[in-house]
């Protein structure tokens, strides 16, 4: 992994380097291999990170979960054996058989082939919506933490606004504000980014503000860096590990609330593939053709557990007090 | 303190308007006539339809909606349903009751759950006990509240019906056990939050010194656990719950969905359906303002729990 603390670096002294290692892993001095010592190699703290990571088998076992999804959503008309909109009415909610592994919708459509295009809709919302809300979220805390009084005063407020809405409320008021006619892939991303960045805004301004006393930013400022350079350089990247770890489990939350939106009709419009969408058909005929409720339901949970088993790991690897 | 909780009010009056104002501008732009949905299938005369407008504000600018709004709100109106054509106070008031009992059972349930199972896996670190409730926890936190809320009421309502087991799955009518299966549902992600946030607590207070002196003393390690341990480590459990409280009662528009329950959370999914604007309102301001009412508290009490927290 490269190293993000810039260990050759003039600004950033190797002690700094080892302290910070110290504070950021709790790993004590026993990981921190002392700078200088000669054959001891050096390591970071991304690298202690990696190397934990590779252990934590349940972070190994949700990262295949996401990759056999995004496999599975990038070749869905491979892996899918019917048209996922191929109606075929004599076919009308057949059981699951060897010909139609998940049964079959009211319109006798594959249903195997529409939960395997569903994975399309919630991946995308859930890697779009989030990489908005951690563009603005990072980029406005990072404004807040560093530069403070009356900045941060007016980000943070801005921040609560959004904060004080139910998260599923104010989505759907957005979505219902763009109107019928407005993309409703393009609305849920504008939507959940909308109200999401302020969860990322502020936890980034925290951890902002925890880094930027530290001495190798003094340092940093008494060798004359500019603002700029302390926050590309120093500040960000130190504050980053609780955000990464936000961001993987906040793309589970956006997907459930994909889900939930477009099972309260809200979301994607009718007859998408989408999970929720379909846990929301399907709920009709829920007593005498429960897998119709049952396998969209079970992609959502997958998907979902994925991503929080690989935030899960990767917090046990940056902080493995907790363990 | 008392200037702590004045600028607290100050910033919660900012936040207030700030709300309220993008909500404004949200059901503004909101395409398709409110007063349209009233005529269901058939349209509306267009002079009724203005007489409507009129009587609603609905023929106004946002900024002059807006403030229209804050004055009678002032005065403790909060306007009129378009659809039921009732005070959206009167309707408050007979669908937050519904909505405080079932956040309250969603709270037993959180707790008893929640606290216990976080304990038990902090007290037997890497047992058996400790992986089935870190595997449970995560599949709760994945599942989507509205499919366990369908899930449950096929195993308690279609599968278990001619047993003793069989739960309603709709509805109040049925006494306390209409509570069961909405109260877990609406509890199921944050009592597993909570018991993940009990078991790395407990953790962290079995760490500290005066866990090794009070055994070092030669209590029992029961007394250990119990009398030193978990009562430091409910500090931010309760706190946690006192904001769970909070989410309860703005998050249950899908468990209130699901199970049809009276609350205000369908009355706000029912207004949203019918462009009923008066209501959205009504209901998303009773969200903002019961989130920020309990984020005081919950602040506030921090200070009464833990004595070392000061208010600048």
């Amino acid at each position: 992994m490269n190293d993000p603390y810039g260990a050759s670096s003039v600004s950033s002294p190797p002690e700094q380097i080892v302290t910070q290692q110290q504070n950021l892993a709790g790993s004590g001095a026993a990981s921190a291999a002392a700078p200088g010592s000669g054959d001891v190699p050096l390591q970071t703290l991304w690298g202690d990170v990696w190397r934990r990571l590779r252990k934590n088998k349940l972070a190994i076992l949700g990262t295949s979960m996401i990759l056999t999804l995004l496999l599975t959503a990038i070749f869905a008309p491979l892996i899918a054996p019917y048209d996922p909109q191929l109606q075929n009415l004599p076919l009308s909610l057949h059981p699951p058989s060897l010909k139609h592994w998940f049964g079959t919708d009211i319109l006798g459509r594959d249903y195997f082939s529409r939960v395997v295009y569903g994975s399309r809709i919630s991946i995308s919302i859930g890697i779009v919506a989030t990489t908005i809300s951690l563009a603005i979220g990072l980029t406005l805390g990072a404004v807040a933490g560093y530069f403070g009084k009356a900045t941060d005063a007016v980000i943070s407020r801005l921040g609560d606004i959004f904060f004080a809405f139910p998260f599923t409320v104010g989505v759907i008021l957005i979505l219902v504000a763009l109107g019928p006619t407005f993309p409703r892939l393009l609305a849920l991303f504008i939507a959940i980014g909308l109200f999401h960045w302020a969860s990322v805004a502020r936890l980034f301004r925290a951890s902002i503000l925890q880094v930027k006393t530290a001495d190798y930013v003094e340092a940093a400022r008494a060798l004359g860096a500019g603002h700029g350079r302390i926050l590309t350089r120093h500040v960000i990247p130190n504050a980053l590990a609780p955000v990464i770890v936000f961001s993987m489990i906040s793309t589970g939350t956006v997907i459930l609330v994909e889900a939930a939106l477009s099972f309260l009709g809200f979301g994607v419009s009718a007859g998408t593939p989408a999970w929720g969408y379909m846990v929301s058909e399907g709920k009709s005929y829920m007593t005498t053709q429960p897998w119709l409720v049952l396998f969209p339901g079970l992609g959502i949970v997958f998907t979902v557990l994925g991503f929080i088993f690989v935030g899960d790991g990767l917090r046990d690897s940056m902080d493995p007090r907790l363990r | 303190m008392a200037r702590y909780v004045v600028r607290r009010l100050l910033q919660m009056g900012i936040v207030f308007l700030g709300a309220t104002f993008l909500l404004f501008i949200a059901l503004f732009l909101l395409p398709g006539d409110p007063t349209q949905a009233l005529g269901s299938d058939r349209n509306l005369s267009p002079e009724v339809s203005q007489r409507i407008r009129e009587r609603y504000n609905l023929d106004k600018p946002v900024h002059t909606q807006y403030t229209l709004y804050l004055e009678s709100l002032v005065k403790g109106d909060l306007g009129t349903s378009i659809q039921l054509n009732r005070p959206v106070k009167s309707i408050l008031k007979d669908t937050i009751p519904w909505s405080v009992k079932l956040a309250a059972a969603a709270i037993v349930v959180e707790l008893l759950i929640g606290v216990i199972s976080g304990v038990i896996s902090a007290v037997k670190r890497y047992s058996f006990w400790d992986t089935m409730v870190t595997v449970s926890t995560g599949i709760l936190i994945g599942m989507p509240v509205f499919w366990l809320g369908l899930m449950l009421q096929m195993l308690f309502g279609v599968q278990l019906q001619d047993t003793p087991f069989r739960l309603p799955i709709s509805g109040v009518t049925e006494g306390w056990k209409s509570y069961v299966l909405p109260a877990i549902v609406l509890a199921s992600v944050s009592t597993a939050i909570t018991a993940r946030l009990t078991r790395t607590t407990m953790l962290e207070v079995m760490r500290q010194d005066y866990i090794r002196t009070a055994a070092a003393k030669g209590l029992s390690k029961q007394a250990v656990t119990y009398k030193h341990g978990l009562r430091n480590a409910l500090i931010p459990v309760v706190t946690n719950l006192g904001l769970d409280f909070g989410t309860f009662i703005g998050g249950a528009i899908l468990t209130e969905t699901v199970f049809s329950w009276p609350g205000v959370g369908r009355q706000l999914f029912l207004g949203i359906v019918a462009h009923d604007n008066p209501v959205i309102v009504g209901v998303t301001i009773l969200y903002v303002v019961a989130f920020m009412a309990v984020n005081l508290v919950v602040d506030i009490s921090y200070g009464f729990l833990d004595p070392r927290i000061r208010y600048e």
